[in-house]
């Protein structure tokens, strides 16, 4: 996730460290003096959506990142062997036996 | 000086490409991303290895992966789904190739033959059945959906995909053993099931016989070999080389490039220029030119079809990860479109995450539970018809610092109209009906945020250019991918449209700027697919 925020946008501080202190920012908001790594899944749930309600004309780009977070880590976790052994799926194949015919009504 | 030069090797440039360089003309063909030399080599089955937005094979970048990807300005959620390369977002796509609705173009059975000659050429052909589509077809008729038989949409209907996909012979389909899925054994779709990681499948069949009609195995190869098949004149293929400015100097149109990898600047002169960067690059483009804009209609008017995500978990297998990804579909005119999605885990972790609503997300124990088994899902990508409105639109970014090809994009999306937003509602609601018909068991409607996959209109017809393609302000400059479609469409598929229209503009531009007779109506279609081709293709060593 680091390399793939840091790889997207680079610049004098990387995207990763950005997006942490956007969290931690909102973490704060939830809970006064907590880091977002600190806060229970409800309560990152709600730093989240303090996030997402920011309008539109002051959140700028944040929108966009924060957006796909969630996204990003999920795609992430399911492109792993183990996310696709979780999934059950038989990665890289170049076929399978799945033609059944032509559909008629 | 050349004859034409063309800005973009993705749906639509290189259809304009292959039609005038068949006709004997100079046609330089510059892509800002990379070409693929071994595809067999250089692509991946892995979905991170190739859709990985920041490192993957097939994000918008520079040939150079060890560089960052081009940025836009995206001031609002969204995610932007483009690939940079020769082949362009064909390279990713799923192939799907419906006509317009019927009632969404002015002047659609004029329109008729040009689709025509692009499905004879790529080719198109009607989807092959899968155990997903067997499901998806069958509930749908039961849910009283006839079965549209005809390539033009008359009605609410459900059909197989009519896609640009070369229906399975010999062992596609029958197998999973690698060593029985190698050309000629296999031709065709091999039901891989990896049409977003770019298809160079059947393993060794020639570039022109790959299953999925990308540009880069379509059109390209029929341009860089014309002299070849069609007694034309061979294109010249310029890829990483990012378009920077055009100018417009009396009859004299010219483009300036910068080289991705090296940094060096060219500039080449020629008669017609072609924009077909895509619809956030185009606009970008001509504003970083400093063309003409009169009546501030450029980048104005982006539709997207508001994509929306609907799934269903069953108890059942579905087969969802194999196949075609999207080989089935519903279309119901003056609302849109419905159809299968079936991607591997990593895209569809990423589409039960995605939401407007962080309590429609598909997290924790639950998406554990969606995904517990792949193909035991039925994905339905929900497109809308929607409106054309000005307030979403393309600018140049006064926020991000520009790269190295001048002020970014900046992508605004700030309204849906109230007909788009019902249209999608009664979408998503077919869509969930669609799945507990199939038998479901689980059903999640996602309002996914802006997916921006299917972008058209910012630089439209009748407000930007006119029905040939060609400027209103500046004469032999003209528009060839989606940004130059009216509007959404009535929400199909729009890669086969833009490319029916690439075709016209490229006949306009003969007869016009060049003496020459129309051909379409009038000559046979070659097909992409035809030993012709291939004997070319293969002499030429692509």
């Amino acid at each position: 996730m680091t390399r793939t925020l840091d790889r997207f946008l680079p610049g004098p501080q990387p995207l990763s460290a950005t997006a942490a202190s956007i969290l931690d920012g909102a973490a704060a908001q939830v809970k006064p003096g907590a880091t977002f790594a600190q806060l229970s899944r409800a309560q990152k749930a709600q730093a989240f959506e303090t996030l997402e309600r920011l309008p539109v004309e002051s959140a700028g780009s944040i929108r966009f990142l924060v957006g796909n977070l969630q996204q990003l880590t999920a795609f992430l976790a399911y492109t792993t062997p183990r996310g696709r052994r979780l999934a059950r799926y038989t990665a890289g194949l170049h076929g399978h036996k799945e033609f059944k015919g032509y559909w008629r009504a | 000086m050349r004859d034409v030069i063309v800005v973009g090797a993705g749906g639509g440039g290189p259809v304009v490409t292959k039609e005038l360089a068949a006709r004997g003309l100079d046609v330089l063909l510059l892509e800002a991303g990379p070409a693929w030399s071994d595809p067999e080599r250089e692509w991946s089955h892995d979905e991170n290895t190739a859709n990985n937005p920041a490192t993957g094979i097939f994000r918008f970048g520079p040939g150079d992966r060890t560089q960052a990807p081009w940025a836009r300005d995206l001031p609002q959620n969204c995610f932007v789904w483009q690939t940079a390369g020769v082949g362009g977002s064909t390279l990713h796509y799923f192939g799907n190739s419906p006509r317009a609705m019927p009632d969404a173009l002015t002047g659609y059975a004029d329109l008729v033959p040009y689709y025509e000659w692009v499905e004879h050429t790529l080719p198109v052909q009607t989807a092959a059945m899968g155990t997903k589509e067997e499901l998806f077809l069958r509930a749908a008729t039961k849910l009283g959906l006839p079965t549209q038989t005809s390539k033009d949409i008359s009605r609410a209907a459900c059909r197989p995909q009519e896609n640009a996909i070369l229906q399975p012979h010999g062992t596609a389909g029958k197998t999973n053993k690698a060593k029985q899925l190698v050309y000629p054994l296999a031709k065709g779709c091999t039901f891989c099931g990896h049409c977003p990681q770019g298809c160079f499948l059947p393993l060794k069949a020639p570039l022109n016989l790959k299953a999925k009609r990308s540009t880069h195995v379509s059109y390209v190869p029929m341009a860089l070999t014309a002299e070849r098949w069609a007694h034309g004149r061979a294109a010249t293929l310029m890829p990483d080389a990012f378009a920077v400015k055009v100018s417009a100097d009396g009859g004299v149109r010219s483009v300036t490039w910068r080289n991705t990898r090296t940094g060096a600047v060219s500039t080449e002169e020629a008669r017609v220029v072609v924009l077909a960067a895509g619809p956030l690059e185009t606009p970008r483009l001509w504003l970083n030119s400093g063309l003409p804009n009169p009546t501030d209609q450029v980048g104005r008017g982006l539709t997207d079809h508001y994509l929306d995500f609907v799934v269903g978990r069953f108890a059942r297998f579905t087969g969802s990860s194999r196949g075609a990804t999207s080989a089935a579909r519903a279309d119901f005119p003056g609302r849109g479109c419905i159809e299968q999605a079936g991607v591997a885990p990593g895209l569809q972790a990423q589409g039960l995450t995605d939401s407007n609503d962080p309590g429609r997300r598909v997290l924790g124990a639950r998406l554990h539970r969606f995904l517990a088994d792949v193909d035991k899902l039925m994905s339905i990508a929900v497109i809308t018809d929607d409106d054309v409105l000005p307030q979403n639109r393309v600018t140049l970014s006064e926020v991000m610092t520009p790269d190295a090809h001048g002020p970014l994009a900046r992508v605004e999306l700030r309204g849906r109209t109230a007909r788009t937003l019902a249209n999608r509602d009664f979408l998503a609601a077919r869509a969930a009906e669609l799945l507990r018909a199939a038998g479901a068991k689980e059903v999640v409607r996602m309002d996914w945020a802006p997916v921006l996959l299917h972008i058209h209109s910012t630089m439209r017809m009748g407000a930007v250019v006119n029905a040939d393609g060609e400027s209103f302000a500046v004469e032999r400059l003209f528009v060839a991918d989606n940004s130059m479609l009216p509007n959404a469409l009535g929400g199909p598929n729009p890669t086969l449209t833009t490319q029916a229209l690439a075709t016209r503009t490229a006949e306009r531009i003969f007869v016009r700027y060049f003496g020459g007779e129309p051909w379409v109506g009038r000559e046979s279609p070659v097909s992409s697919v035809e030993d012709t081709v291939t004997a070319a293709v293969m002499a030429a060593g692509l």
